[in-house]
């Protein structure tokens, strides 16, 4: 019976209910999410968060994917009430520490789109760090004006307020 | 009008000094409060504009019937902000219920070359059903921005992918103000939200200008 649970539990935390997680060495890549794109769109943002949890500074040093041609990390940053992005070469990964991409803050772009992400699809992201090597995540996309990653439990109706 | 004046007076200053947002307001003298009331004391800011609808028709504000309008200025191949503020509205828009009704939302495009009345119908739509989008001429486009103080311009950025192409070329970012605008029926500014305002301050705010009637009425 014990081997039926421990299956179970096993097959629950590896299983599609599970948060999607990846990771390169000590790089621990969690909530990769994107804005489905309307038709026809070349641009897209995604959104991830990553982990340090070595002893040793890391850096987020190249993406590409193959839904589209460009892959860079942009800044915001607010002068006064007028919004400004700015490219980013590298993300600092210190150790221990977390560095979440979100919405108004640093965030993935994607120009060059190569087919409509669409909410419910994933797609692959490719993420080359300076020590801890490269490694494939997948993406899940959200709904078009979603402000976080779609909810474990169905749906993302649009309601999150972050 | 005197938007420097304005701009001033809104406390404008380097993000450099910006403290985190708490409870809807950067901080007591930052919020939307000044800005209503130098509406209020006399300050004009909006008016009518003549811009081009998503479905390629030319519009006016006297085209829109409902007494306020709720303006974002953005455009289309920003992918973080500008889809989070369109939704933003649309949330305020379903929290309002029936008040919603007094309330047209739009979405003016400070990216016209890009923008056009096909691109923006394919983007307004996955947005809130009323959403309209207006883009028009460099000259329309920079005529509205200027009647609301709303500064935009392109970010050229280097290519890191060697020889820069059409594609790359059509790829650049732009800085734009990023406030939204409650107006009334003529287009004047009756409201400034920033954006990281609370759903519930703005919301609370919105009903507070469309809801008894007496704010719009008071300041034609």
């Amino acid at each position: 019976m014990f081997l039926v649970y421990a299956m179970l539990a096993t097959a629950i935390l590896t299983g599609p209910l599970a948060a999607a997680q990846f990771r390169a060495g000590d790089v621990q890549i969690t909530k990769a999410w994107a804005r489905a794109t309307p038709g026809a769109s070349k641009s897209a943002a995604a959104y991830l968060t990553l982990r340090n949890t070595g002893r040793r500074i890391d850096r987020l040093v190249g993406l590409t994917t193959p839904v589209a041609r460009r892959v860079a990390v942009h800044g915001t940053r607010m002068q006064g009430n007028v919004m400004q992005m700015y490219s980013i070469a590298s993300v600092e990964l210190r150790p221990g520490k977390t560095v979440v991409l979100r919405s108004g803050g640093m965030h993935v772009m994607l120009t060059g789109l190569k087919q409509i992400l669409r909410k419910g699809a994933t797609f692959p992201l490719t993420l080359r760090f300076a020590k801890a090597g490269a490694v494939e995540i997948r993406v899940s996309d959200s709904g078009i004006g979603a402000m976080g990653p779609a909810s474990l439990h169905g749906a993302n109706h649009g309601k999150k307020r972050c | 009008m005197s938007v420097a004046a304005f701009a001033a007076g809104f406390g404008l200053r380097p993000a450099s000094e910006q403290p985190t947002l708490q409870d809807g307001t950067v901080s007591a003298d930052r919020s939307s409060a000044p800005a209503a009331k130098a509406v209020s004391d006399g300050l004009s800011l909006g008016g009518d504009f003549s811009l081009v609808d998503h479905t390629g028709r030319p519009v006016t504000t006297a085209d829109f019937t409902a007494p306020h309008l709720l303006i974002f200025f953005g455009y289309t191949f920003c992918r973080d902000v500008c889809s989070t503020e369109l939704q933003r509205m649309n949330l305020l828009l379903e929290d309002l219920g029936p008040l919603a009704a007094k309330v047209q939302p739009v979405f003016i495009s400070v990216d016209p070359e890009r923008d056009t009345a096909k691109v923006l119908a394919n983007y307004v739509g996955n947005f809130h059903p009323r959403l309209v989008g207006l883009t028009g001429t460099s000259a329309q486009v920079r005529a509205a921005a200027k009647k609301f103080g709303v500064y935009y311009g392109k970010l050229v950025q280097k290519t890191t992918h060697g020889e820069g192409d059409a594609e790359t070329d059509a790829e650049y970012l732009m800085n734009h103000s990023s406030l939204t605008f409650l107006t009334g029926t003529d287009g004047r500014v009756l409201d400034i939200f920033q954006r990281d305002v609370r759903p519930e301050f703005l919301l609370e705010r919105v009903r507070r200008v469309i809801g008894d009637g007496k704010g719009g009425e008071d300041r034609r």
